[in-house]
């Protein structure tokens, strides 16, 4: 007997249905798997034979030939032991055929039976939807997963007997599975207890400052300072003021999560902004993603989040290189010898890092570092990476009095509100174009969005020969002087506003450098 | 360029760059031999019977002498090639103040144009580590010092050396560096820039033959002859143990004038030269009155004081109060003068047009003129 179930594999964040054949006959026992399998499938076969059994269902000894098609991708990962285990069963006849037609199937199963958990079930229910099936059947632990998925019906699987059971049911009375509305929207974004919040960080005015417009424009982030000024605190203040992801782009996000197996940490506030601190041990597989199939790194963890990297200079050498290209085209683009991969990286940057090993130049007092190790300090970050870097801000030691003085500062979700409105005037500009933020105007668009007062290009004109500006710093100064314009609801830019954006350029070799 | 020729030169090399025999015993051998030449020919037996060279410096004159001649002449070619010159002992060139100093450099090897030595001069000297408060009183000494006709002399190590000759390029005046290592080997790297400025349009010289690595040793013995080359010694900034005040003690022994530039109590790099006014050295205050002192008296109107100049509105006045050559952040700047951030940019900015302030650091602001 023949029998087809349909099933998924994921590949990068977009995922290809497969097909399951089970060819049951009489002959010689034995149990064949083809279809350019991966070990960990192959492996199935063992498992399923024991969950059947363990099942309580007794099959007669047969020939049993299972096929995986298209058969020109390899097919790896643990979702195929459900799809075959039903397969198997529906070619013996146990399952009645129909009953698999139109759905979906993804699982693991072990030795018991029941139906495991596993990872990238959003992109298959996702692809399941697309390719026009309208019920999937997953392990009951990934179910809200599945549910971010608007029309579809998710049957959870729980064990093998619950799984034939239920399939019974639903094939007689469909409308008891019915199940609508979005997962998205029925969570609204909560603030995680004991996250850092603007409103406990005194002073640092300009520190503050520089926070808001980076989170308004998505401007990439430099802080310069000694140790325990309070940067890291700040970086994570700011995932605080970003305002919460479109349903679109929670989409996008739970995706990159489903497949590395990290789902449970969106769940229940998918409208959070990802924020993500590294380690600065951190491999380059670790921050672009790898694997032979490889899993998204943090740099796509952190996709329409913020990625924190607290001392920058720390990062091995590569691992820095390998951000460059994303922040540009905000993907990352993995080429392996299993094909292409993509994953989305469209990251707000925001680092921080000692102005020399010693933390506390330029205070001669306390730093004794040589004009030597501070250059050799400085050298560990590339040229490109810090002219990436939109905004670049020195953060010193708060006084004390500073410190314990009551003065009530502003909480992170007043800020936040001025960010989404600044946003908002980004988004009604650049209505009908791709761009939504300031800090991705490209540059043959600068000079229609960015418009100057005469004195403000005056002052830039100037700064542009004094400074040295590289061409990629003029245009940096230009998109953080719109945001800033954008702040105060300016059309044009002023001269103040250049003068704001001229304070937070990017560092150069000067600063360090006596000549 | 006249004394590349002849046999006489590659000898005056050898004997300049011979290791392991001060400069005054080579002057000792020089006149007693008449010239090098005669010197590199010598027998054993005559070097044997020069009473003030102990045995081991015999045996390494007779070591040096194994150098075929070939090898004085390549040596000599390295030199021509590379633009390298010497001024040797008793040459029209060799600076008269050397020659009254204990233990007088043989010779000097040079690359650029040898300063005008009947001027006078100063040597300008501190740490390398030092402050921009450090930083940029030297750059401002150095440039006003050239400016009026004084030689610049210093070492061009990074920090106050450097900068104080930065600062007399930039004022076109004359200005020498005397190095610890080769006149070929630019040290520290980081001053390569300078290095390059200085061939250009002012000095680098040094007691030692090309090829010598910066050996620390060199260090202390390079001092005698900066301030040697000087007729005053002026330190900007030292901590309490430093070279430069090593520098400092060479000066007194020579009986040069040591002045120190003072700072504030509590900052480690003025230490030093708080301890040297402490012992009696001469205090620098003021342009004019460090000038007079060393009996230069000008005429020109130019430096009359560039803050009755100043003419600056409210706020910028008010901004402008709050900085001096102490680098203040701009977090400071908001707390002390209590305006909005936006309103203090653009005044600094102001400011910054005007050139009266500069910004020495990310977010660190100082005066730009203080004489």
């Amino acid at each position: 007997m023949y029998s087809l179930v349909s099933t998924a594999i994921v590949c990068g964040i977009r995922s290809i249905l497969i097909q399951v054949e089970a060819d049951v006959c009489d002959g010689m026992p034995a149990f064949e798997m083809v279809g350019v399998l991966s070990s960990e499938v192959k492996e199935a076969k063992e498992r399923i034979r024991a969950a059947i059994r363990n099942s309580g269902i007794r099959l007669s000894p047969k020939r049993i030939t299972i096929n995986l098609y298209p058969a020109d991708i390899r097919k790896s990962g643990t979702v195929f032991d459900l799809p075959i285990a039903l397969a198997i069963l529906s070619a013996y006849g146990r399952v009645p055929r129909e009953y698999l037609e139109g759905i979906l199937f993804a699982g693991e199963i072990s030795l018991n039976g029941q139906v495991r958990p596993t990872t990238g079930i959003l992109p298959m229910v996702l692809a399941a939807r697309e390719a026009g099936k309208r019920v999937v059947c997953v392990p009951k632990e990934n179910m809200r997963e599945a549910q971010i998925v608007k029309g579809i019906t998710i049957l959870p699987g729980e064990d093998l007997n619950q799984v034939i059971e239920m399939l019974d049911t639903f094939f007689r009375k469909p409308q008891k599975y019915i199940s609508e509305g979005n997962y998205i929207e029925e969570t609204v974004q909560q603030t995680q207890e004991g996250s850092c919040d603007f409103a406990f960080i005194h002073g640092q005015k300009v520190l503050k400052r520089a926070c808001e417009i980076a989170a308004s424009g998505r401007h990439n982030m430099l802080m310069l300072g000694s140790p325990g000024a309070g940067k890291t605190m700040a970086a994570r203040a700011v995932s605080t003021i970003l305002p919460p992801l479109t349903d679109e782009e929670a989409l996008e996000i739970a995706k990159v999560y489903s497949v590395t197996g990290m789902f449970g940490q969106r769940e229940g506030n998918f409208r959070k902004r990802p924020y993500r601190s590294p380690h600065h041990t951190i491999s380059l597989a670790g921050m672009a993603g790898g694997g032979t199939v490889p899993k998204p790194g943090e740099i796509s963890l952190a996709h329409k989040g913020v990625l924190f990297l607290d001392e920058l200079t720390e990062f091995k050498r590569p691992v820095l290189e390998v951000l460059r290209q994303p922040l540009e085209e905000r993907e990352i683009r993995l080429v392996r010898g299993s094909g292409t991969y993509f994953y989305p990286a469209d990251i707000m940057l925001v680092a921080a890092m000692n102005p020399c090993s010693c933390g506390y130049f330029p205070d001669r007092n306390r730093c004794t570092c040589s004009q030597a190790m501070i250059d050799r300090h400085l050298n560990k970050i590339s040229r490109p990476l810090l002219d990436r870097m939109d905004l670049c801000v020195e953060v010193g030691r708060p006084a004390l009095w500073e410190l314990t003085a009551n003065q009530p500062e502003e909480a992170s979700s007043a800020i936040r509100h001025r960010v989404e409105r600044t946003q908002r005037i980004q988004r009604e500009r650049f209505e009908g174009t791709k761009i939504l933020y300031n800090s991705r105007i490209p540059v043959p668009a600068i000079e229609k969005w960015c418009v100057m007062e005469k004195e403000g290009e005056r002052l830039l004109h100037d700064s542009f020969e004094r400074m040295e500006l590289t061409a990629r710093g003029y245009y940096r100064v230009l998109r953080v002087a719109r945001t800033i314009a954008d702040m105060e609801g300016e059309e044009k830019i002023s001269r103040a506003h250049i003068c704001e954006s001229l304070l937070y350029r990017s560092i150069d070799r000067k600063v360090w450098d006596f000549e | 360029m006249s004394n590349f020729e002849g046999d006489y030169n590659k000898y005056e090399y050898w004997l300049a760059g011979m290791f392991s025999l001060s400069g005054r015993k080579k002057i000792y051998l020089k006149t007693m031999f008449g010239d090098a030449k005669t010197l590199y020919r010598a027998k054993a037996e005559v070097l044997e019977r020069i009473p003030v060279l102990n045995a081991r410096e015999k045996e390494k004159v007779q070591a040096s002498q194994s150098r075929t001649e070939e090898e004085l002449q390549k040596s000599l070619e390295y030199c021509v090639q590379n633009g390298i010159l010497l001024t040797s002992w008793q040459d029209k060139s060799y600076p008269e103040r050397l020659e009254n100093i204990y233990n007088p450099p043989y010779g000097l090897f040079y690359r650029g144009n040898l300063p005008e030595w009947q001027k006078p001069s100063v040597g300008i000297v501190g740490a390398r580590n030092c402050t921009y408060y450090g930083k940029t009183v030297a750059e401002q000494i150095g440039e006003r010092l050239a400016a009026a006709g004084i030689v610049v002399v210093s070492g061009m190590a990074a920090g106050i050396d450097g900068a104080a000759q930065r600062g007399a390029l930039r004022s076109g005046g004359s200005t020498c560096s005397v190095l610890g290592c080769g006149v070929d080997i630019c040290y520290p790297p980081g001053n390569r820039k300078l290095y390059g400025q200085l061939i250009e349009a002012g000095c680098v010289l040094s007691e030692y033959p090309p090829h010598t690595r910066p050996l620390a040793m060199n260090f202390p013995q390079r001092n005698r002859i900066i301030s040697g080359l000087s007729d005053t010694l002026l330190v900007v900034e030292a901590k309490e143990k430093s070279g430069s005040l090593i520098t400092a003690d060479f000066a007194l022994e020579q009986g040069k004038d040591v002045y120190a530039v003072p700072g504030r109590i509590f900052d480690l790099s003025s230490q030093g030269t708080n301890l040297l006014i402490r012992q009696g050295a001469g205090i620098f205050l003021n342009m004019e009155d460090f000038l007079k002192e060393m009996h230069i008296f000008r005429k020109t109107e130019e430096d009359s004081s560039q803050k009755q100049k100043i003419s600056l509105e409210n706020l910028e006045r008010l901004v402008y109060s709050c900085l001096d050559l102490t680098p203040r952040s701009l977090e400071e700047l908001l707390v002390e003068t209590g305006l909005g951030l936006g309103v203090l940019v653009e005044t600094l900015a102001t400011l910054r047009e005007m050139g009266y302030i500069s910004e020495v650091y990310k977010n660190y602001y100082i005066r730009t003129g203080i004489f």
